[in-house]
C-alpha cells in the first residue's frame, strides 16, 4: 500500500512539472499551483477581474502599441481609462435619467466630490483618453454589427463623449452644487469646445445604441444654445449659472 | 442600455434561467461523455476505463475485463460548479449573495464573480468483453459574465456569455483479441446529436438582447442539434506480468470526420488520434494503474498543450473500492468510488479550463454520480 502511494505521489509529481511554471504578480497566477505562462492578454483579462486596473492598462497599452489595427483590444482599454477616471459603467443606473438632461449629466457621471481640482483634472484626462482611443478606431470598427465589439464601442464613444462633457461641466460645481463664481471664470474657450464638441459628437454617435441618453444630450444643447451669451463659452458659463443651486 | 435592476439584466435573467436545461458546454478532444471515476482520476483513460466509459474512450479494453458480461446498467450523474453550490446554498438560506440586493438581482450580480455551472449525465449501458451497447445523455450549461468587458468579443462593456455543448447519442462497440498477440482491437459505431454554441449578451445593448432572445430560440428547437454517424478505432497493447502490467494504447476518433446534418455549429466533428500509455502494479486484490494521455496528436482543435495532456492514477482496492487523482486540465482532480454489487456510487472534484492557459478561466466542479445495476 506505501508503495503505491509512493509511486502514484511520484507520478503526479512528474506530470505537474510537464513544463508548467507560475510567473507574473497577478494573485490569480500566485494562487494557481499549476500553470503556464499567460500570454499578455490573458494577464490583462486577469488583471481586470480582480481589479487592478494600472497593469491592465500598462499590458493593453503595449498590446496595441505593437499591434494597432488589432482593434479588439481598444474598447477594454477605454473601458479602463473610464474605470480610472471615476466611471464605472455598471453602476450607472439609467433608472436615474428621469430628470433634466442637467441632472443626467450631474449626477451620472463623475463630479468632484470632496476631491482637489487638480485630482479631478487627473480623472477627466482619463475620460479623454477613453473618448479619444476609440475615436481612433475606423468607423466601421466601432459600429454596431459591423465587429463582435461594434456595439460595445458604439454605446462607449457615446458614453464617454458624454461624460468628458459632464465631467468638464461638473468641476465647476462644489460638492453642494454651489457653483463658485471665481472659478466659472476660468472657464476656457477650450473647455467651451470640449463641453460642446463631445456633446455634439455623442449626440451624433449614439444613434440607435442609447435612446435614453441621445434625448437628454439634445436637451442639454438646446438649452446651451438658449442661454444669454455671444461666445458658446459664455452660454455655458450662463448655462452653469442657471442651474446653480 | 444598462439598467441596474431594471429590464434589461431582468429579461436576460429570466432568459436563461428558462433554458438552463437545455445548454451545454463545449468540449474538443475530450470524449463526449466521461466516466465520474475516469474523471477523477485525470481524464487519462485510453488504457484503463470504466463501465460505459470503454466504449467511448477506447473499444479495445474490452477483452482485458476479466467477466464476459462486464456490466448492465444505469449511471446518472449530476455536477455543478463549486461557486455555483455556494450560490445555491446561500439561496436556499434564504440569504441574499450579496448584502444590498434582493436575490434575483443579486444572483444575476453574482454571476459577474462566480459563473453557473451545472450538468446533468445519463448513461444505459450493457458491456460484455467482446462488445457492448451505451445510450449517453450529457448536458451542462456554462454561464459567466465580465463586468469590465469581454476578452473573447473584445466588448468593453458588461457582457454574460454561455457557453452551451450538448451530447446525445448510442454508441456500440466490437472488440477482439488478436490470437497470437498480446493486442486488442475495437470499433465503435456511434450516432450523435450534437447542439455546441457560445453566445455572449452586452447587457448594455437592448437590441442585443432581442437578438440574443431569438437566436436562443432557434438553438434550443430540435432541428437546431446536428445529427450525424461516426466510427472510431482503437488498440491496445498489453503487456502483462506477475505484478506489473505495462499498456500502450491509440486510438482515432471520428474516423473520417463526422459531418453532422442540421443548421448548427461545428458542421462537423474532425478526425483525430490520439495515443496513451499505462503501467499497472497489481497483487491478486489491489492494483495501481498510472497512465498518460496525449489526446488530439496533430492538434486538430489547435488546443494548448496543458489540454491535450491527461495524467493519473486509480488505485483498486480489494475490488470493490477506487481512488482517482490525477492532472486534468491544468489542475488536480481527485475521487472516488465504492462499488456495492448493485449500486455504484461514484464522486469527483476536477476543474474544467476555459481559458488556454491553467487558472485563466477555470471552473472548479464537483460531481456525483450513482449506477444501478449488476456485474456478472
Amino acid at each position: 500500500m506505501k508503495k503505491y502511494v509512493l509511486l502514484s505521489s511520484l507520478f503526479l509529481l512528474q506530470c505537474s512539472k510537464m513544463g508548467l511554471e507560475c510567473a507574473g504578480t497577478l494573485e490569480e497566477e500566485q494562487k494557481t499551483a499549476y500553470c503556464t505562462e499567460k500570454s499578455p492578454d490573458e494577464r490583462s483579462m486577469l488583471a481586470m477581474k480582480q481589479g487592478n486596473f494600472s497593469l491592465a492598462q500598462t499590458l493593453l497599452e503595449n498590446l496595441i502599441h505593437s499591434e494597432p489595427t488589432s482593434y479588439f483590444r481598444y474598447p477594454r482599454l477605454a473601458a479602463v481609462y473610464a474605470i480610472q477616471a471615476g466611471f464605472i459603467l455598471l453602476d450607472a443606473d439609467i433608472t436615474k435619467i428621469s430628470g433634466t438632461g442637467f441632472s443626467t449629466l450631474t449626477h451620472l457621471f463623475p463630479s468632484p466630490k470632496g476631491e482637489s481640482r487638480s485630482a479631478f483634472q487627473k480623472k477627466m484626462a482619463k475620460m479623454n483618453a477613453a473618448k479619444t482611443l476609440l475615436l481612433q478606431m475606423p468607423e466601421v470598427e466601432r459600429t454596431s454589427g459591423k465587429t463582435s465589439y461594434g456595439a460595445s464601442a458604439q454605446f462607449q464613444l457615446t458614453v464617454y463623449l458624454t461624460a468628458f462633457a459632464a465631467m468638464t461641466l461638473n468641476q465647476f460645481f462644489s460638492a453642494d452644487g454651489q457653483v463658485d463664481p471665481t472659478l466659472l471664470q476660468t472657464l476656457s474657450a477650450e473647455d467651451a469646445v470640449n463641453i460642446l464638441g463631445s456633446l455634439v459628437q455623442a449626440a451624433q454617435a449614439s444613434g440607435k445604441i442609447s435612446p435614453t441618453l441621445t434625448p437628454k444630450i439634445q436637451e442639454v444643447l438646446d438649452e446651451i444654445d438658449q442661454a444669454n451669451g455671444e461666445s458658446s463659452q459664455q452660454k455655458i458659463q450662463d448655462f452653469i449659472q442657471s442651474h446653480a443651486s | 442600455m444598462l439598467i441596474r435592476g431594471g429590464g434589461v439584466r431582468l429579461s436576460f435573467f429570466y432568459i436563461g434561467l428558462g433554458l438552463l436545461p437545455l445548454l451545454a458546454w463545449g468540449k474538443t478532444n475530450q470524449p463526449f461523455y466521461e466516466d465520474p471515476f475516469d474523471l477523477a482520476s485525470g481524464g487519462a483513460s485510453l488504457t484503463w476505463a470504466t463501465q460505459e466509459g470503454i466504449l467511448i474512450s477506447n473499444p479495445a479494453l474490452l477483452p482485458y475485463g476479466g467477466t464476459l458480461f462486464r456490466w448492465a446498467g444505469e449511471k446518472t450523474t449530476v455536477s455543478a460548479g463549486k461557486d455555483s453550490i455556494a450560490i445555491a446554498q446561500k439561496m436556499a438560506n434564504g440569504t441574499n449573495v450579496t448584502k444590498d440586493t434582493p436575490s434575483t438581482q443579486a444572483l444575476l450580480d453574482t454571476l459577474f464573480d462566480s459563473p453557473v455551472h451545472v450538468g446533468l449525465s445519463q448513461a444505459l449501458s450493457l458491456i460484455t468483453n467482446n462488445g457492448g451497447f451505451a445510450a449517453v445523455t450529457t448536458q451542462e450549461p456554462d454561464v459567466r459574465a465580465w463586468k469590465y468587458g469581454d476578452p473573447e468579443t473584445g466588448a468593453g462593456t458588461p457582457t454574460v456569455q454561455i457557453h452551451g455543448e450538448s451530447y446525445t447519442g448510442g454508441i456500440g462497440s466490437l472488440a477482439a483479441h488478436i490470437e497470437g498477440l498480446p493486442l486488442s482491437l475495437g470499433v465503435s459505431a456511434k450516432y450523435v446529436l450534437v447542439k455546441d454554441f457560445r453566445s455572449s449578451l452586452e447587457l448594455v445593448d437592448p437590441q442585443a438582447v432581442q437578438q440574443f432572445s431569438d437566436t436562443f430560440s432557434s438553438m434550443v428547437r430540435p432541428s437546431g442539434f446536428g445529427r450525424g454517424m461516426g466510427l472510431d478505432a482503437g488498440s491496445l497493447l498489453f503487456l502483462q506480468g506477475s505484478a506489473v502490467d505495462f499498456r500502450l494504447a491509440s486510438t482515432v476518433t471520428n474516423i473520417g470526420g463526422v459531418a453532422l446534418q442540421g443548421s448548427t455549429t461545428p458542421a462537423s466533428l474532425p478526425q483525430y488520434m490520439s495515443a496513451g500509455a499505462g503501467i499497472t502494479f497489481h497483487n491478486e486484490l489491489d492494483a495501481l494503474h498510472l497512465a498518460v494521455d496525449v489526446r488530439d496528436l496533430t492538434n486538430v482543435y489547435h488546443d494548448p498543450t496543458f489540454k491535450r495532456i491527461y495524467a493519473g492514477a486509480k488505485l483498486l482496492l480489494r475490488r470493490y473500492i477506487g481512488l482517482g487523482v490525477g492532472l486534468y486540465q491544468g489542475h488536480i482532480s481527485y475521487g472516488g468510488e465504492i462499488d456495492l454489487w448493485i449500486f455504484r456510487l461514484a464522486a469527483n472534484s476536477y476543474t474544467r479550463e476555459y481559458g488556454n492557459a491553467p487558472g485563466v478561466d477555470p471552473r472548479p466542479i464537483y460531481s456525483i454520480s450513482l449506477s444501478i445495476g449488476i456485474t456478472l
